[in-house]
């Protein structure tokens, strides 16, 4: 059969420039480049969302072809996620709530007046993370789909724990304020209709918390909040202008990615892997790769002052996970993200069916989205970078010059999420807890993690009792799980000993040293 | 040995404490409200409650022993360094970002009650007169008081953000908006 196995290679071959081809139809380059815009701007623009945008511009792709359309959604949706990192980077401000882990080190990389850098680097890493994504989606749908349909609700319930760990080992030595702060996340995210029983929890009779607390409002609050009271509280700039190198650094930037090629690899990898399972998405992701990149990171100290390899991770990560987040919903139907739920939308409306036809007899479509992608990107970074220079000006601009502007940001991005004044408190409320939060050293990113994955944590252990009673917690895959999880938790108590070791080690030598040379002299 | 005279034990924060007290609190009510919903419902509530009292009783617990280190080590030490043993920001903490808290921490009360002020207008003038007349407006005031801009500048900023707000948010993009009570 090898003629056989040889003539399907290139078969596959012949379809994958076949699909290069349509989106290189100028009618289906214009909408990629009308989608690639709007997207660019939505991706500036803190607080709405790709997702968001998807759905309102979803009805404008009746009566396009699959491919027209796709080149229109999928072109804007990559691109949020590329051009979102560039507010997080300049004002601290998460473009997209999938941005949120560039803010940890792009941000302080631009107070110190490294902007350049951080934003050469991000856009770079972000493009390199989506064509790997690209790449990979290309090449895995078939060999993927017995791996995700071989985990089942107590893999998924390990995968969210191990997830949450992972971002609560980040708090340096405070570890157990990060569990308390994760747990206050996982108590938010309970918030609402209880789906298995219907019964509103933790709601105190008012309406508004039935749907529970939107993410949006609370990311905003989180980590804007903070960084606009502190420009009107200090009315400097965001970049320190007496440090500044402006747009020295942004080849040093796009040399960094090069340099730290093995982190953009590795934080790409983590966002397809967690991209691909349903329900645990972007938000999930970054913190997992930024995570693992301070672990891994000669320097972990920098990670959060502004960390190079920080900013890699988060931007690699942040692309390469819509890749992996459209493999379930291209092979199964089940998608991998809020957006790529959204996107599922516009399969129905184009006349596909996601799952076994889109390997076979559209499989034209699936590898047209792979261009996309990696055309997507590749136009979003070299317009980033043709405006780069007007866009780090923004950020010598006075203080107050951009409080205004960015106190509506704040109210719109918090209030659009779900049209509802109450989101703006929520908001606010969020913005408390993270000033109290820097103000006492209480990590706010397992808070946040947390209120992401309390629903899907609730779902897997549910429905892992329903199905197997206690027995699961006795399954290999869920003991091997568990103990990474162990490990990850433990990391960094086991670090802090070794350190102090080796620091107490020298000064003993130094003490008998000192003995035996004043033995000498006696 | 924590707590000799070579190596300071820093104070514990009154602050830190107020803070597990009040999550030690919070995961008790929500254990005790849960109580009164059916298993299913209940079910993650309470492992995730009581997982968050443990840990904030182990967190106090770590508070009492770092006290009494504390004191051992200012009792051993009484004339060293008056700096030292003071808490300073743990290098490894995550975005333990110094310059929000020297900020926060070096601002005056006037400067404070300033910015809640401003963020106070803004946000009650959105919710009653909506967000068309608040942006301009706000614009306007905060860069002629607050940021001491001049007439001109004052006033172009605020024309071009209500232009490009109703523009980009409300006739391009459709979003809606905070329309007021009034």
């Amino acid at each position: 059969m090898p003629g056989f196995r040889l003539k399907g290679r290139f078969a596959l071959f012949g379809t994958l420039f076949e699909s290069l081809g349509q989106v290189l139809e100028p009618e289906t380059l214009l909408l990629m480049l009308a989608g690639i815009a709007i997207g660019f701007v939505v991706g500036v623009l803190p607080g709405l969302g790709g997702s968001v945008t998807l759905a309102l511009m979803l009805p404008f792709v009746f009566g396009m072809e699959p491919v027209q359309a796709f080149a229109f959604l999928l072109g804007m949706w990559v691109v949020t996620a590329t051009t979102g990192d560039i507010t997080s980077v300049l004002f601290g401000v998460p473009g997209e709530a999938t941005s949120a882990a560039t803010v940890l080190d792009g941000y302080p990389m631009t107070k110190r007046g490294e902007a350049g850098r951080a934003l050469g680097a991000v856009l770079l890493s972000s493009t390199q993370g989506a064509i790997l994504g690209a790449i990979f989606l290309a090449l895995s749908v078939p060999i993927l789909r017995p791996l995700v349909l071989a985990f089942g609700p107590p893999e998924f319930f390990m995968l969210t724990l191990l997830g949450l760990t992972f971002v609560v080992s980040l708090s340096g030595r405070n570890v157990l304020k990060g569990f308390i702060m994760a747990a206050l996340g996982m108590l938010v995210a309970l918030v609402g209709i209880d789906p298995q029983a219907g019964v509103p929890r933790y709601t105190f009779d008012q309406l508004y918390l039935w749907d529970g607390i939107d993410i949006v409002p609370l990311v905003v609050g989180l980590f804007a909040g903070a960084e606009v009271l502190q420009l009107m509280l200090s009315k400097s700039s965001i970049a320190n202008r007496e440090t500044s190198s402006e747009l020295s650094g942004i080849g040093q930037g796009i040399r960094d990615t090069f340099r730290h090629w093995s982190v953009v690899v590795r934080s790409s990898a983590i966002g397809i892997g967690i991209g691909i399972i349903p329900g645990m998405g972007g938000s999930v992701s970054q913190f997992i790769a930024y995570g693992h990149a301070q672990q891994t990171s000669k320097h972990p100290e920098e990670f959060g002052k502004g960390s190079i390899e920080g900013v890699l991770a988060a931007g690699a990560n942040n692309n390469a996970k819509d890749a992996g987040a459209l493999v379930p919903t291209i092979a199964f139907g089940i998608p991998g993200s809020v957006g790529a739920a959204v996107l599922l939308g516009a399969f129905l409306i184009t006349g596909l069916n996601p799952g076994p036809e889109m390997l076979t007899e559209n499989l034209d479509v699936t590898f047209s989205m792979v261009w996309i992608m990696v055309l997507a990107n590749i136009v979003a970074v070299a317009v980033s970078f043709l405006l780069l220079r007007q866009l780090i000006k923004l950020t010598f601009i006075p203080g107050t010059w951009l409080v205004p502007f960015l106190l509506i940001l704040l109210g719109i991005g918090a209030y659009t999420a779900n049209n509802n004044f109450n989101d703006i408190f929520v908001m606010l409320g969020a913005a408390v807890l993270g000033i109290v939060a820097i103000q006492w050293d209480w990590p706010r990113v397992p808070f946040l993690l947390a209120v992401v994955l309390g629903g899907l944590a609730e779902r897997y252990l549910f429905l892992s009792h329903e199905l197997h009673g206690w027995s699961w917690l006795s399954e290999p895959s869920v003991l091997g799980i568990g103990a990474a999880m162990v490990f990850v938790a433990l990391w960094p108590y086991v670090r802090a000993i070794l350190r102090w070791r080796s620091a107490a080690a020298p000064a003993e030598v130094e003490e008998s040293d000192r003995e035996k040379v004043s033995g000498v002299g006696e | 040995m924590r707590g000799s005279a070579a190596e300071p034990v820093p104070a514990v924060r009154g602050g830190d404490v107020l803070i597990a007290l009040i999550m030690l609190a919070v995961f008790v009510l929500a254990y005790v409200y849960a109580q009164q919903w059916p298993f299913r419902a209940r079910f993650f509530p309470e492992y995730v409650s009581v997982a968050g009292a443990a840990f904030a009783v182990l967190k106090l617990v770590g508070y009492g022993v770092q006290l009494r280190w504390h004191r051992a080590w200012n009792r051993q030490a009484p004339e060293s360094d008056p700096a030292a043993g003071k808490t300073e920001p743990d290098p490894e903490d995550d975005q333990a970002d110094y310059s929000l808290e020297y900020v926060f921490g070096t601002a005056t009360r006037r400067e404070w009650a300033a910015a809640l002020g401003w963020i106070a207008a803004f946000f009650v003038s959105l919710w009653l007169v909506g967000v068309f007349i608040t942006v301009p407006l706000f614009a306007f005031a905060y860069l002629r008081i607050a940021g001491k801009a001049g007439w001109l500048a004052a006033a172009a900023y605020a024309a071009v953000a209500g232009a490009v707000l109703w523009l980009a948010f409300y006739q391009l993009l459709y979003v809606p908006m905070p329309a007021g009570v009034f």
